[in-house]
């Protein structure tokens, strides 16, 4: 639960209430699981799509939305035409891959610092556009392990008790916007016992951050792997839209749910985001000597 | 000879004070009659009457439910009387009455409508949630008034939000008038002397909220002797105690509450519940200093706070304290004037205990008013009320400090914000004739936002993504913006017989405070802010008419009211929009329109051995914002079509009395998925049109008995005892429905959660007195 930005340590508080207070105290809150006869909507484009400053070959996802009860995953869409174009000049295609369930751009690049990137979609006759740019981004100084003694008292996975802690300069002449990834033996940790979204802007945070614990627990000989990718202020309001309706209790302390607000505009509805981010990363193994917080 | 005809000339004025003979608290609303004319006066909130009169001899009759009647003849042939009157309370056989005061026709004469007063006798025996009987619980069993779910202490009045509703104690403001989150509010009965809820037609002397003021006024302190009352409960315990500093002149009272929870907690020997503690407390105290009819000083406090705190990572808190100092001072026997002095601070912290990410965040605001309100008595047709309302405001929305050094935070706060507000207001009651009367007025309200502080000028966004903006400073008290309102009010009522009574109103309100909350049930970590360069002053609009019909002896009272009201400026968020700790959270602001009607019935049976209230009210609240629910229109939260409340107490004997509740109301909006999809690997929802939901009907039934042991003759104390069952039978209402990620075994999906909180709580409290 930590990591996000305040709106989520808020409603972690919150939740702390909700739980500890209603439940435990009032011994009289009860929560169960129920099934509602519910619309279904028309389904609707879904954009998924990164571009960073790594020199790889970035993807484009692109899919449709289902229905609440809907069983499997929402189709890929494959026959649509995707290109991004840099305002340096440069112009990629993406193509379709089956392998990767997503467009890919045909020749690797790598997004450049103050560079602006736009994304044009065509499917079905129809065209969408999006726009994002690359923020800078300082880099990761340090990452340490240790072992979180209250989480071994208690942990909530068998022998998951190792936290990692990460050190590094946040330049505090500029507004930035911040995305983190954990992975776990590189697997993206998204889902523990809550949901997880990790972000934060930089509001309050001073210039060093020194040894803070990560939000993911591993055990003995886990690789661990952090990265940090800069958002553009559109990206960040995606996110914290995304985490709002994420954690979302149903309106009544938290905001009422909402969609979160796309930068792609199209002549239909759309969903998800076009970010273009810079990435740092460090990784350890969980458990060497030699990256232990002494 | 009598009517117009001059309004001062050649008249004598009798006037005084009217006072309860056994403790001496001043009366509210005691009916003063010139039998002769047939007309009079009402005493005021302070319980001062006046009446000017051609000269000569009249008979006087004073009239106040459950009280003796008071007759007496006056002379007024050759000079001006001061007269205060005690009123005895009436004893009944061996039984008291309970039921006490304003005159039983009060609701159809009276010129106010949509106005509800609450009788506090009645609200401590009727059932109440952990035995802990709250008039914020009673109020929102009144027609028109709606709750977003129970245990809460928010309400909402004709299609306002909860923000809307002015909630003053002894006439200063309360920001937050929750306990534990809504479960209590922050009114101790044992202290309470009155309390009324306008819902419209608020006279020109009020003003600042758009959809109601509940006015609570805590009791003078015993004059005569010393007492105490007190209560234990499963929850919390209060006493109260009161005594003259000097019989018949001066009296204090002071009250405290303390809610044991956490004593409990501590016993357990669950670590999630021992470490997890969390109380509340209150204290109300007073004095009251009646120097001479001419000056009389009061002053008041009220103090609580509610403490959380979870073992040795977080902790939060808030509260509210106000202090008023008051002198109501006679200039003449016509010219009565009051003089309040009112400061008032309510603040909250939250605080998480972590060496990595420490922080404790506080967050307060302060308010200072002077209020100067004359009433003048030029004769029987006319009470005509002036005056000044002046108010200095502080908001500070958050200060963020490291708790540990090696934080990633540093200290930062929020922009401070300040505000002057100046009201001028004017106002006549005016009897036309035997049947016809009006209240008339116009409030003349300006609102300055002021320095010192920063303002963003935002610029487009940028090409860069970065939010970008001129800083402009302004200095201290140096003017930002005004705002300036005026608001006409007026009310009429016509007798169309001495039973039955017809009204209207028109009344238009500002406010130029606004809650920062994108949640149905507001919380106390939502921030108020001033009207300023991004937020306008929010205008609502009301009209309103009823039919007013008493029959059988003035003991059944019935009302049918219909309003339309329509508010400008209402503020509310684009979608997802983050409001805590948002530096730039004005380019998220977005002002709304919001149409509300309603029609309500209400009964109410004032006297005998039942006595009871049933309302219904069927409503609709309609907002349109600008980038909410795609700019189509969505009912409000609290949207409740149907809603009907009622309550009654039974007397049987002596010992035992009873009493129940129902209610029952159409299921609130919500919000719920209508798809779903995969976004780099979060199943995240579609989401419905806004409130496109609602939830299951809500009702419950509570029950009551309230058990009077015969007092032993030669001891004071008095005792007895209150019986309670919350949620008779035991419904699940829903308080809330969310969606939820799942990640199990058998896939990763996302399910609807239903929250229902209090299942059959019976409780006890034991009350005493002596």
């Amino acid at each position: 639960m930590r990591y996000k930005s305040k709106n989520r340590k808020y409603l972690s508080l919150m939740r702390y209430f909700l739980s500890s207070f209603t439940v435990v105290i009032l011994f009289s809150s009860c929560e169960e699981t129920i099934e509602l006869d519910l619309r279904q909507t028309e389904p609707v484009l879904v954009v998924d799509a990164l571009i960073t400053n790594q020199y790889k070959q970035h993807y484009v996802k692109l899919s449709k939305t289902i229905g609440y009860y809907d069983k499997g995953d929402n189709p890929t869409i494959k026959q649509a035409s995707v290109r991004v174009v840099e305002n340096a000049g440069n112009s990629y295609d993406f193509t379709y891959s089956e392998d990767a369930a997503a467009y890919l751009s045909v020749i690797p690049f790598a997004a450049s610092p103050g560079n602006f990137y736009e994304l044009f979609i065509e499917h079905e006759g129809k065209q969408f556009y999006a726009s994002d740019s690359l923020q800078p981004i300082g880099h990761v100084e340090d990452m340490k392990w240790r072992i979180n003694e209250r989480q071994k008292r208690r942990p909530w996975k068998e022998g998951y008790y190792y936290e990692v802690l990460i050190s590094a300069e946040e330049p505090q002449h500029r507004k930035d916007f911040y995305l983190f990834h954990f992975y776990r033996n590189d697997t993206l940790q998204r889902y523990d016992d809550k949901t997880g979204l990790f972000f934060s802007d930089d509001t309050a945070i001073g210039e060093r951050i020194d040894n803070m614990a990560g939000p993911v627990f591993y055990s003995e000989g886990d690789h661990a792997r952090f990265e940090i990718m800069s958002l553009t202020a559109s990206a960040f309001r995606y996110y914290s839209h995304l985490a709002s309706l994420i954690n979302n209790d149903g309106g009544m302390f938290t905001g009422i749910p909402a969609n979160p607000r796309s930068n792609v505009q199209g002549n239909e509805r759309v969903m998800g985001l076009f970010q273009v981010s810079a990435m740092a990363k460090a990784s350890i193994v969980v458990g060497d000597p030699e990256f232990e917080l002494k | 000879m009598y009517g117009n005809a001059g309004f001062t000339q050649n008249k004598f004025t009798v006037s005084g004070y009217v006072s309860d003979a056994e403790n001496g608290e001043e009366l509210i609303g005691v009916s003063v009659l010139v039998k002769e004319l047939g007309t009079g006066a009402i005493s005021n909130m302070y319980g001062f009457y006046s009446i000017s009169l051609s000269p000569g001899k009249y008979q006087l009759a004073l009239s106040y439910i459950g009280y003796e009647t008071v007759e007496r003849e006056i002379d007024l042939t050759k000079q001006n009387l001061v007269l205060n009157f005690s009123l005895k309370i009436q004893t009944m056989g061996l039984q008291e009455v309970i039921v006490t005061g304003r005159p039983d026709d009060h609701n159809l004469t009276e010129i106010s409508m949509s106005r509800v007063e609450l009788n506090l006798d009645q609200v401590k025996k009727l059932p109440a949630l952990f035995g802990e009987s709250d008039i914020i619980k009673a109020i929102q069993m009144q027609p028109g008034v709606i709750t977003a779910g129970e245990g809460t202490s928010g309400y909402f009045v004709r299609g306002g939000s909860s923000d809307q509703n002015l909630i003053l104690i002894d006439e200063a403001p309360v920001y937050d008038a929750s306990h534990l989150f809504g479960l209590f509010s922050v009114f101790n009965s044992d202290v309470i002397k009155s309390s009324e809820l306008y819902k419209g037609g608020i006279p020109a002397q009020y003003g600042g909220r758009l959809s109601s003021m509940l006015d609570v006024r805590t009791r003078d302190g015993n004059n005569k002797r010393f007492a105490a009352t007190g209560g234990i409960g499963s929850l919390a315990s209060r006493i109260a105690l009161e005594g003259p500093l000097k019989r018949d002149e001066s009296s204090f009272l002071i009250s405290a509450r303390r809610s044991y929870l956490d004593v409990f907690q501590r016993m357990s020997s669950h670590e999630d519940v021992n470490s997890n503690l969390v109380h509340f407390y209150d204290v109300n105290a007073k004095l009251n200093w009646r120097k001479n009819n001419n000056n009389r000083f009061f002053v008041a406090g009220y103090f609580g706070r509610d403490v959380f705190r979870f073992g040795n990572d977080a902790a939060f808190g808030w509260g509210n304290s106000t202090l008023t100092f008051r002198w109501n001072h006679l200039y003449n026997e016509r010219l009565f004037s009051n003089l309040t002095l009112v400061g008032s601070n309510f603040d909250y912290s939250l605080e998480l205990f972590d060496p990595g990410i420490g922080f404790q965040w506080t967050a307060n605001m302060q308010d200072l008013q002077l209020k100067l309100d004359y009433t003048w008595y030029p004769n029987p047709d006319h009470i005509v009320s002036f005056g000044y309302n002046g108010s200095y405001k502080r908001f500070v929305p958050g200060n963020i400090s490291p708790n540990d050094p090696s934080s990633i935070f540093k200290a930062w706060s929020l922009e401070k914000m300040y505000a002057f507000e100046h009201a001028f207001y004017l106002g006549d009651e005016h009897r036309i004739s035997s049947r016809l009367s009006m209240q008339y007025g116009l409030r003349l309200s300006a609102f300055q936002n002021v320095g010192s502080t920063l303002i963003r000028d935002y610029l487009r966004e940028g090409e860069t993504g970065q939010i970008e903006y001129e800083p402009v400073y302004y200095g201290k008290f140096e003017p930002i913006k005004t705002f300036i309102n005026l608001e006409p009010r007026f009310n009429a009522r016509y007798m169309l017989s001495d039973r039955t009574s017809l009204k209207t109103s028109y009344n238009r309100m500002t406010q130029n405070v606004h809650l920062i909350s994108n949640s149905t049930v507001p919380i106390p970590f939502n921030t108020w802010q001033p009207s300023s360069p991004y937020l306008n002053t929010q205008v609502s609009d009301q009209i309103a008419a009823g039919v007013f019909r008493n029959l059988a002896n003035n003991s059944l009272e019935f009302s049918a009211e219909a309003y339309y009201k329509w508010m400008q400026g209402v503020p509310d968020f684009a979608d997802g929009a983050d409001i805590f700790f948002n530096p730039d959270l004005a380019l998220d602001f977005r002002p709304g329109d919001v149409e509300a009607y309603g029609l309500e019935l209400h009964a109410v049976k004032t006297k005998g051995k039942l006595t009871g209230s049933v309302a219904y009210t069927w409503s609709k609240a309609i907002r349109t914002t600008p980038d909410v629910n795609e700019d189509r229109p969505y009912y409000a939260n609290f949207d409740r079509r149907h809603v009907f409340n009622s309550y009654a107490t039974y007397d049987l004997n002596d010992a035992w009395s009873f009493g129940a509740a129902f209610t029952y109301s159409t299921g609130r909006p919500i919000t719920l998925p209508v798809g779903k999809y995969n976004f780099d690997g979060y199943l995240v929802d579609v989401v419905s049109e806004r409130n496109g939901y609602r939830l299951p009907d809500f009702h419950r039934l509570d029950l009551s008995a309230t058990w009077k042991p015969a007092k032993n003759k030669s001891r004071k104390w008095e005792g007895s005892w209150v019986f309670s069952v919350y949620n008779a039978y035991n419904r699940k209402n829903p308080f809330t429905i969310h969606s939820r990620s799942v990640n199990d075994d058998n896939g990763h999906r996302n399910e609807l959660r239903m929250i229902y909180l209090f299942p059959v709580l019976p409780s006890v409290t034991y009350n005493f007195n002596f």
